[in-house]
């Protein structure tokens, strides 16, 4: 998962976590008098609020509708944030005559892993396009075997595998992620 | 841990999505002069007005709110254990797995003389080893151990090694 969504459903998290222990720590404080036994007694909803919403009911209602839809736009960016894996479909290539190229994402990655699929040590590889970013990203994984050389196998990565790939896709900046697992000789890898 | 505060986010949002339309659709609704939709909110707001705040039923609902916030407090301060591991800095970023990494410590562990076994546990800053050993004394397998894992993790280049703490199990202590 990216971090951005990780940081924001942490910090969207923390403040419901605190906005609820507010709100439940005020009403049980209330109730059992902390501000008084009067107030401890009196309607949850008080007279004071109805007349102020009664007094201003053109606006205050409009308002509510508006904020309401606000709210759940939010929670749809939030739930769209969940579902979506930010891979990037196709890629836009410099070209000089008229019209527009495109890559697809997932023809450049997957000739990127094969190059690294060959490299000693290496039991397979993948890679994607990450976008939300002016520069492209590229996350790669690779399951190398417990045997091999892991310094040996990112230099490769770095100098050939991804100076090839940025050449043929004549990308000036990519930022780029290697995440290495390491596997049994006869086994599957794991997380 | 990540994938609990996914779930829950996706949960929420949807929560949110529903409940905002929702309330939007009643109030109009509602300036219509119309029965309530979905939400008996009219039997609400009956409630609020007569329930006072040391009512039971309001306490109950305050004590779930406090409790609710207090879980998802508690879940988002628990101390998770770290993801991947970041390798030595080099021209591009590079992590190895947490478990995939443990899951090698182990193999590397067995491969000594006289260990049967191990399980690693990798947390933030420090590996714990359970090797079981095959012997009935477990000797000086724990430096052992804990030098060929260091090795190993230097090998590796993990930026920050956590520190390998081994215990080991021997024949007479299962």
């Amino acid at each position: 998962m990216r971090r951005g969504p990780v940081r924001l459903n942490s910090a969207v998290l923390t403040l419901l976590a605190l906005a609820l222990l507010a709100a439940g720590g005020y009403g049980l404080a209330r109730g059992y008098g902390a501000f008084g036994d009067a107030r401890a007694g009196d309607p949850l909803l008080g007279e004071s609020m109805r007349d102020f919403v009664a007094d201003n009911s053109d606006w205050f209602w409009p308002l509510a509708a508006v904020l309401s839809l606000l709210l759940a736009w939010l929670g749809l960016r939030w739930l769209l944030a969940q579902l979506s894996t930010a891979t990037v479909g196709r890629l836009p290539v410099r070209a000089d005559g008229p019209g527009h190229t495109e890559l697809l994402g997932s023809g450049a990655t997957s000739a990127l892993a094969r190059d690294i699929e060959d490299y000693p040590g290496v039991r397979s590889a993948s890679a994607r396009l990450v976008g939300d970013h002016p520069v492209p990203e590229i996350a790669i994984t690779v399951d190398v075997h417990d045997d091999a050389d892991v310094a040996a196998v990112r230099r490769r990565i770095e100098d050939h595998a991804l100076a090839r790939f940025r050449s043929a896709l004549e990308l000036t900046k990519l930022r780029s992620q290697i995440h290495i697992r390491l596997a049994d000789r006869a086994g599957r890898s794991v997380r | 841990m990540r994938i609990a505060n996914r779930v829950l986010a996706a949960v929420l949002g949807l929560g949110l999505l529903v409940g905002g339309l929702i309330v939007a659709v009643e109030i109009v609704v509602a300036g219509f002069d119309r029965r309530p939709w979905v939400l008996p909110h009219d039997d609400w707001y009956r409630s609020a007005r007569q329930r006072s705040w040391d009512s039971a039923p309001p306490r109950w609902i305050f004590i779930g709110l406090v409790a609710a916030g207090l879980a998802l407090l508690l879940l988002q301060l628990a101390r998770r254990r770290p993801a991947a591991l970041a390798l030595t800095p080099g021209a591009v970023p590079a992590d190895v797995g947490r478990r995939s990494l443990e899951r090698s410590l182990d193999r590397e562990a067995a491969r000594i003389d006289g260990v049967a076994a191990a399980k690693t546990k990798i947390g933030k800053d420090k590996a714990e080893v359970v090797a079981t050993s095959n012997r009935r004394q477990a000797g000086d397998l724990e430096p052992a151990v804990s030098q060929a894992l260091d090795r190993r993790l230097a090998a590796i280049g993990v930026a920050r090694p956590p520190t390998v703490r081994v215990k080991v199990q021997g024949r007479g202590d299962r």
